[in-house]
């Protein structure tokens, strides 16, 4: 092949390449490259942003801080940190600001445990048998009946606790390197 | 250190304060972020920022050498031992104690047991992603596509840079570097855009990936004899989400972690289970290490410039080397022979499409020019399917991509034959598909299927709104993405890799 025609074949072969890359790379949008950016505005905006995320991640889930805290090293700064944290969430939830987390806990907990017969009711595919009980079986609560008094004790334990997932899940400590799964 | 922990949240606070509080010092500010990169690695262990530091060293002064070298041998020299070098970090850590199993079992079925010396390996995490990074320095210096850097803290942030350091994207030089060389600059639109892909990625990851995982994808690998077709078949399909929102949502997050420090990078991911071929999904699927696949080993191999034999042999050895990448295991060899033999397939099947008369020919000159991930088939694949023949091609890629992840999530050999079998027994009762898993899994695939840009142009809805407005909307994402996640933090999965 003459030295012409082996440069011009070249020269087609690149061609394609691009016009190849140029097709592969449509929709795939690069990131934005803006010149004239107000970069000081911008970090106190960011910096401004999260604060505002910061405090209100520490008022609405104030006992995400006590489970940090709990994680923290024994020391006595840690010590200080938990003492603080738990008297911080003992306060919010005396402020009623932890509802927002433990309902949106509890829509995902029931969402999570219906089944396909719920479902089947809930669009009224199926009809709602419940079987009905025996004469032995009498409900020892009838629905409208008040409910009994429960010790101090209890009312701490019965207290809606975060959901648990059903397998094995890691905590985010230093050393957290063995994969959960792959 | 994780992405979705208070520990992250608090260092990168202090991360992006200082670092644009140095913006008018330069290399003050590189000094910093290299620091702070240093810092995030070795919290993990500290003793293995030695080793990023020692490949990172490998590959500046190779990266000098080779870029005052005026003397082709001696540059082809220096290449090829910093090349040899890198591997044989890699090699080490990550092969080393494959490499004796599969010896002492092939000498024990010779009936000539030995004692090798087997060490206790601890693999560093990100070991693959830097040292590609490195590999990638020194072989575009070599070809000339980017100068040799002069200043090592530059390299070293290069290869150490904390938000793609651990899982990706692996990052080019030719795109990074002269990142550090330009004033840093923080736009409406990054800022909008980082915030948002954090937002995404964390759901991505803590809410879809982890319920998957926690919920079905765990139980079922763990003994897949015991299940039978249909939760085997959720299982899988439950995978393929799982190992795409964990991936893609890791790499979201390192993309706007990134963007609110001033550096851009490319997308790592492209809704890939819509692509109608297996060259489609190659181009959507961890794009970055596609193209270091198709720059820095299927090029060398002689890409699609010879025969038609010659490209499914380079071809296929991508795939089969790409899967070995992944691991030192039987079961990604396996992973990336799948992938090989169907990008290989699926080249003649479409060539003999586009029109059988002219085959030896096209095969001869090579339809496709790049590699799998950019090879330009789309356009007759496109042409010669209507709407039912896309559908057609996007329910079979997604089906052998499933098949192929069998091999990639099964513990061993066994686990994944035991799998298979499972998809002849279709008796046994259901136990895992409970609405709200079939939904997840639905809904994450038929996201695939909404506008590819939707998450570009939903921040430019945000570029206007105010830091209060901002602050309440990182808040309240983080707080319900927290409320709805199963509690815990399972480490992402390409970490191991």
């Amino acid at each position: 092949m003459s030295f012409a025609l082996e440069y011009r074949k070249k020269l087609q072969d690149r061609e394609r390449r691009q016009r190849a890359l140029k097709k592969a790379n449509e929709g795939f949008v690069t990131m934005p490259l803006d010149e004239d950016a107000d970069t000081r505005g911008n970090r106190r905006r960011v910096m401004l942003a999260l604060v505002v995320a910061g405090l209100l991640l520490a008022t609405l889930n104030s006992a995400g801080l006590v489970s940090y805290t709990r994680d923290m090293y024994e020391t006595q700064l840690g010590r200080t940190l938990i003492v603080a944290s738990e008297k911080w969430h003992a306060m919010m939830e005396r402020g009623k600001a932890t509802l927002l987390v433990d309902s949106v806990r509890g829509t995902v907990s029931a969402m999570r445990e219906t089944s396909w017969r719920d479902l089947r009711v809930v669009f009224d595919l199926a009809p709602v048998t419940q079987p009905a009980p025996a004469p032995d079986e009498a409900p020892v609560l009838p629905a409208s009946s008040p409910e009994l008094p429960v010790e101090p004790e209890m009312q701490e334990t019965v207290r809606p606790q975060p959901h648990k997932p059903a397998g094995p899940v890691m905590r985010a400590s230093a050393d957290a390197v063995e994969p959960l799964s792959r | 250190m994780l992405f979705p922990t208070l520990d992250f949240a608090l260092f990168f606070m202090v991360v992006f304060a200082v670092s644009w509080e140095l913006r008018n010092r330069q290399d003050a500010r590189k000094v910093f972020l290299l620091a702070a990169s240093y810092f995030f690695y070795g919290y993990w262990d500290w003793r293995f920022t030695a080793l990023l530091a020692a490949s990172s060293l490998v590959n500046y002064a190779a990266g000098r050498m080779i870029g005052v070298s005026h003397d082709g041998r001696d540059r082809k020299i220096y290449l090829g031992v910093a090349v040899v070098l890198n591997l044989a970090i890699l090699g080490f850590f990550k092969y080393y104690g494959f490499f004796l199993d599969s010896l002492a079992t092939l000498l024990a079925s010779a009936g000539l047991e030995r004692d090798l010396p087997f060490l206790e390996i601890i693999l560093p995490v990100g070991i693959s992603f830097f040292t590609f990074q490195g590999i990638s320095y020194v072989v575009d210096v070599y070809r000339r596509e980017v100068e040799a850097v002069d200043s090592p803290v530059d390299v070293f942030l290069y290869i150490s840079f904390f938000p793609q350091l651990v899982a990706g994207p692996i990052v080019r030089a030719a795109d990074f570097l002269p990142q550090l060389r330009a004033e840093p600059r923080l736009s409406r639109s990054l800022v909008s855009l980082g915030i948002l892909l954090i937002l995404v990625g964390l759901f991505k990851k803590m809410v879809i990936a982890n319920y998957l995982a926690t919920g079905l994808v765990d139980q079922v690998f763990f003994d897949p004899a015991m299940y039978a077709g249909p939760d085997l078949a959720l299982a899988i399909y439950a995978y393929a989400v799982q190992i795409y929102c964990d991936f893609s949502g890791y790499s979201d997050i390192a993309i706007g972690v990134a963007a609110l420090l001033g550096y851009r990078f490319k997308w790592n991911f492209n809704q890939p289970y819509r692509a109608a071929s297996l060259q489609e999904f190659w181009r959507r699927w961890h794009i970055s290490l596609s193209e270091w696949l198709r720059d820095y080993l299927y090029k060398p191999l002689g890409g699609s410039r010879g025969s038609a034999a010659a490209t499914s042999r380079n071809l296929f050895l991508t795939m089969l080397l790409g899967g070995i990448w992944h691991g030192a295991a039987w079961t990604f060899v396996i992973w990336g022979i799948i992938h090989g033999t169907a990008l290989v397939v699926e080249r003649y099947a479409f060539a003999f499409q586009r029109s059988p008369a002219t085959l030896p020919a096209l095969a001869v000159s090579g339809p496709g020019y790049g590699s799998p991930a950019y090879a330009p088939v789309e356009q007759p694949v496109k042409r010669h399917m209507g709407p039912l023949g896309r559908a057609v091609g996007i329910f079979v890629t997604f089906h052998v991509v499933c098949l192929a992840w069998i091999f990639f999530r099964a513990e061993n050999l066994r686990f994944a034959l035991d799998y298979l079998r499972g998809f002849l027994d279709w008796d046994q009762p259901v136990q895992f598909a409970q609405p709200f898993l079939v939904m997840l899994v639905a809904f994450s695939l038929a996201a695939h299927f909404l506008p590819g840009n939707l998450v570009q142009r939903t921040s430019r809805l945000l570029e206007p709104v105010g830091p209060l407005g901002l602050g309440v909307l990182l808040g309240t994402g983080i707080l319900l993405i927290e409320a709805i996640a199963p509690e815990g933090v399972a480490p992402f999965i390409y970490f191991q890799f």
